[in-house]
């Protein structure tokens, strides 16, 4: 249940951030080079993730690789979501 | 004539520190290659002044192509020395734009510093140099006398800039334009003698002047970061940290990005005493998170196109951050007038009272590379306090001026929109679009969030209607303008209509689309 709603809630942060609802379908794509994505929007993604879920992921902790895809994200807020 | 006082007050500058650094960039392990001192710029770009003076054709720009490294600097003052404009084209631009900008100047000359080659059609160049050409000119260290050095209304740099006719349009700034931003923006720059300063956008960009101008005339150090560095926070700001910097200078959207990490701070960057920002909204959330996070630093908003080089600034503390919303960009006065006219009648309004803010003064820019229609829609000369005539710019910009003489922006009248700093032309992506196949037909808006651009929404109409407007397909579109414009200038999402509402006067109706 928690981790449906991490994922759930994650997905209407990205397709905000995003502005498209194809980020749910295209889980694995890289959003930097489909152009979905750029440094400053990861960084509000980063900001919004903040409040959302009250998980910290400071700009210089993670590599852009490591969240760059829709799964990678929510991968990377669901372990510090779960650690809490 | 009057030579150009920069090229002065530069090789004054490094007679008396000839081994200070005058450009340092992150990519420092060790080789001399990504560090310069001021000895070096001097006599380098003498002897490839004389190389120049041989080579490129006369009265033409020379193309700096590359991004951020030593020859580039190098280049664009022995073009000076040699009485040449340069003009900068960024390794972000795709081979059509390179082309457009190589056809407007009609066969120059291009120096190609960038590691990858040169984007451009070599036809369509006088001829095409890379950097062993200029490293060979360099090593056979001819001297070079200041007659050519460049002069008065010769323009020093051309800037290529977004152009609503789908064209870049270059920004002609002339020598004596450079000696008046000097005198002016010199004085923002507190006087050291160990100062390092951001230099950190694409020599494209008119920001980028504010240190190689003024923080070359204050004897300052150039810091650029690689742009291996520029993909990593990380790496960013660990070669920050090396770097000892004493003066930001950045659009407020990257410092934005880095403030949202806590450790952008006062222990990050212990020297730094002065902050500049200009190119966009300076919001007052980002000046105060920004006075919380460096206590002891000044921190500067200005203003200005880069038809006019940055023309005002002011302060920005606590007091005004909480007080003044939207933060005001900067006292008019001294060199340059600001005049705000109502846009519909052109009648000069009183303080208070929104209109079209026109700047007039020293800086003004001689106008566009041989587009004069283009500059008489929005050059002009008026009558000076003392009679003389003044240049004046229309700037596009909507503002006001307060009874204190601090002038506020509020944004735009037309369709140019500032996207993370980059100043983009709503039309030119449309028509960048249009030429892609698949798009019939498209009409482009910019999406903000808290006040400012946060990106581009494009609208098709697909040339094909059994074509799904599906991912796959924006997928192709995205990657074929690419090709066309600047990655910051492709939309981030793509709506796909059947056909355009049309308003009362035939043509798509945009706001139907917002």
């Amino acid at each position: 249940m928690a981790e449906n709603s991490v994922e759930e809630r994650m997905l209407e942060l990205i397709e905000e951030i995003c502005d498209d609802d194809v980020i749910r379908e295209e889980r694995d794509v890289d959003l930097f080079e489909e152009g979905l994505l750029d440094s400053m929007a990861a960084i509000e993604l980063l900001v919004a993730i903040e409040t959302e879920f009250g998980v910290t992921i400071a700009p210089t902790a993670v590599e852009r690789e490591e969240m760059n895809t829709v799964n990678k994200i929510i991968y990377q807020v669901q372990i510090r979501y779960d650690a809490q | 004539m009057d030579v150009s006082r920069f090229l002065e007050v530069l090789v004054k500058e490094a007679a008396a520190h000839p081994d200070r650094l005058a450009f340092l960039n992150s990519r420092t392990g060790g080789g001399s290659s990504h560090r310069l001192t001021y000895g070096e710029l001097d006599a380098w770009s003498d002897a490839l002044a004389a190389y120049l003076a041989d080579t490129a054709p006369a009265g033409k720009p020379v193309v700096i192509y590359g991004h951020k490294s030593p020859l580039m600097l190098v280049c664009f003052i022995a073009a000076a020395k040699a009485g040449l404009t340069y003009a900068p084209v960024d390794i972000a631009y795709p081979a059509d734009r390179v082309n457009d900008i190589l056809a407007q100047i009609d066969h120059p000359l291009v120096i190609s510093l960038a590691d990858e080659g040169f984007a451009g059609d070599e036809s369509l160049a006088a001829s095409v140099v890379g950097a062993e050409a200029v490293q060979t000119a360099i090593a056979a260290g001819r001297s070079m006398g200041r007659e050519r050095w460049i002069d008065g209304d010769t323009p020093f740099y051309l800037l290529f800039t977004s152009g609503s006719t789908g064209r870049p349009k270059g920004v002609q700034m002339p020598s004596r334009c450079v000696d008046a931003f000097m005198d002016y923006f010199t004085g923002l720059f507190p006087v050291r003698e160990d100062g390092v300063s951001f230099n950190r956008v694409p020599y494209t960009f008119d920001v980028s002047l504010f240190d190689i101008i003024a923080g070359l005339a204050r004897g300052y150090t150039l810091f650029a970061l690689e742009s291996e560095d520029e993909q990593s926070m990380r790496a960013a700001f660990d070669a920050l940290a090396a770097s000892g910097l004493t003066t930001w200078i950045s659009t407020p959207s990257f410092i934005e990005m880095c403030l949202a990490d806590p450790a952008f701070n006062e222990e990050l960057l212990p020297r730094l005493d002065n902050v500049i920002l200009c190119g966009e909204v300076f919001r007052n959330a980002t000046a105060l998170k920004l006075i919380e996070r460096f206590p002891s630093a000044r921190i500067l908003n200005t203003y200005g196109p880069t038809e006019t080089q940055a023309v005002t600034d002011i302060v920005v503390d606590e007091v005004l951050a909480t007080e003044e919303n939207p933060l005001p960009v900067g006292y008019l006065g001294g060199a340059m007038a600001a005049i705000v006219r109502d846009p519909e009648t052109g009648a000069v309004l009183p303080c208070g009272e929104v209109g079209e803010i026109y700047l007039a003064g020293d800086t003004v820019s001689a106008g566009y590379w041989a587009r004069p229609d283009l500059t008489e829609a929005v050059f002009s000369e008026i009558e000076g306090e003392d009679g003389a005539p003044v240049r004046c710019y229309k700037t596009g910009d909507k503002g006001y001026l307060d009874g204190e003489g601090r002038l506020f922006c509020l944004g735009r009248l037309d369709f140019q929109v500032k996207l993370n700093g980059f100043r983009v032309e709503l039309a030119d992506v449309e028509q960048a679009l249009v030429r892609v196949p698949a798009v019939g037909e498209a009409v482009v808006l910019a999406a903000e969030r808290d006040g400012k651009v946060s990106h581009l929404v494009a609208h098709v109409r697909l040339a094909d209607p059994a074509v799904p407007g599906d991912f796959a397909t924006s997928r192709s579109i995205k990657a074929a303008l690419k090709e066309l414009v600047p990655e910051y200038m492709v939309p981030k999402k793509i709506v796909y209509h059947d056909e355009f509402a049309l308003n009362v006067n035939g043509k798509i109706d945009r706001k139907a689309l917002a």
